[in-house]
């Protein structure tokens, strides 16, 4: 016998066949171990939200706040023009395309995986950006709806129709094109909240369209438009965890 | 995509039967490298729990890279060496006996085979004989034993071909003994 097939005849000789048992206390104890452990580092929510928000750039909501100020200002000058007013379309889609950047950051920089790997999942880092940019921006546009109808007796029916439709329109489409499976780029989502601004802008300042549409069409469209981005949401967080950069399901992120 | 990956993730998520799975998959393999270095079984499924016990104590911190399994072996070296720190202290004898009435049961030249091969292996220096278990018993690729034992390809290379040299001296230097005690008896 040759030292290889010795060896091999050794090897073969040792061989432990596992005991189940033994197995079971090793996966029990493994068990205790990792909880116990994870017990002492687990984080609370308010302490994950404060973490994530500490991540967020906060430059998206500063230029949020300043856009809402342009917006104050350019109302409070042109008080009586009405197609200034119907213009609050664009400043609101604007308004929600600053939010595109932070939210397509994991998908543009590649670190899904990476991100996906880490204890807390995409949709817990998702959730809480969602919900962080969610509190900021009703504060901000409760801030500035408040001010608009109180200061400057602006109906809020208009608001509605005039500045918080186009919005979530807006919303919809950011949203939509984020959780899509074949629109992967962020170009493609603001073009379309471009495209979308131009359709806007014919609605509103063609008087004849504009009159033809009756205040039920417009609070139909926005109950409408409201479902349509809950499920959008609900969509991304179900299937944020599908989207990998290197293949996996046939999904792949260039 | 690396099941590896996956397991680990839905382990760090807190799933329960991926801890099963998991331990399926590795335990045998663990076990077995154990066994080399711990010729009692006890000892032996001892070091395996530990080593999966620490692996599961820094999961939360553990970051995917490379096999997960070379990561298990790491752990269970570094357990075996504080085995032997331990085990140098217990008289050898004590420490044999539960694989000689082991290999009690066995046919005669496998018993032989094996005593011959222990033996050689306990000549061998620690690290010389931490290449032969891995390459040989374990049966992990070149690079995979320089991962484990953080230490270059060109190294294990080196301790593999001196392995082989020192091994084989040592066999022929038994063989000799051997059939020199046989002719002597006749």
């Amino acid at each position: 016998m040759n030292l290889e097939e010795q060896l091999m005849t050794y090897k073969k000789s040792v061989q432990k066949k596992p005991q189940e048992e033994k197995m079971q206390e090793t996966i029990r104890a493994s068990k205790e171990v990792f909880f116990a452990s994870e017990q002492e580092k687990m984080l609370s929510y308010h302490e994950f939200l404060w973490s994530q928000f500490k991540l967020v750039q906060k430059r998206w909501w500063i230029l949020q706040f300043l856009l809402l100020s342009m917006l104050g200002a350019a109302l409070v000058s042109a008080y009586e023009e009405s197609y200034i007013q119907r213009g609050m379309g664009i400043m609101a889609a604007i308004f929600v395309i600053l939010i595109i950047p932070e939210l397509w950051k994991n998908r543009s920089c590649c670190c899904m995986e990476i991100e996906e790997s880490s204890y807390y999942s995409l949709r817990q880092i998702y959730s809480a950006r969602m919900v962080l940019f969610g509190i900021v921006d009703v504060l901000l546009l409760t801030a500035f709806c408040g001010t608009m109808t109180i200061g400057l007796n602006i109906e809020f029916t208009r608001l509605l129709v005039q500045f918080l439709l186009p919005m979530l329109v807006t919303a919809c489409i950011c949203f939509g094109t984020l959780c899509s499976k074949h629109i992967m780029d962020e170009t493609v989502a603001m073009i379309l909240c471009i495209l979308w601004c131009g359709i806007w802008l014919v609605i509103t300042l063609d008087e004849k369209i504009y009159t033809m549409i009756t205040l039920p069409i417009w609070l139909i469209c926005i109950g409408l438009s409201f479902g349509f981005l809950c499920i959008a949401i609900c969509r991304i967080l179900n299937n944020c965890s599908d989207y990998w950069e290197v293949g996996f399901d046939e999904i792949r992120i260039e | 995509m690396d099941s590896d990956f996956l397991l680990i993730r839905r382990m760090k998520q807190g799933e329960e039967t991926a801890f099963d799975l998991f331990v399926h998959k590795y335990y045998k393999e663990v076990l077995t490298y154990c066994g080399y270095h711990c010729p009692d079984r006890e000892y032996a499924e001892d070091i395996t729990q530990e080593t999966f016990v620490r692996f599961f104590t820094k999961l939360s911190n553990y970051h995917f890279k490379g096999k997960t399994k070379n990561y298990l072996y790491t752990i269970a070296g570094n357990l075996c060496k504080d085995y032997f720190k331990k085990i140098k202290e217990i008289p050898v004898k004590e420490s044999e006996l539960s694989s000689k009435i082991e290999s009690a049961k066995r046919p005669m030249e496998d018993v032989l085979n094996k005593l011959t091969i222990e033996w050689a292996l306990k000549q061998l220096p620690d690290e010389i004989r931490e290449v032969v278990i891995l390459y040989y018993f374990q049966e992990l690729k070149l690079t995979e034993i320089a991962d484990i034992l953080q230490i270059s390809l060109p190294l294990v290379k080196y301790r593999l071909k001196q392995a082989k040299k020192q091994l084989e001296k040592l066999l022929r230097k038994e063989e000799n003994y051997e059939s020199g005690r046989t002719t002597y008896d006749l």
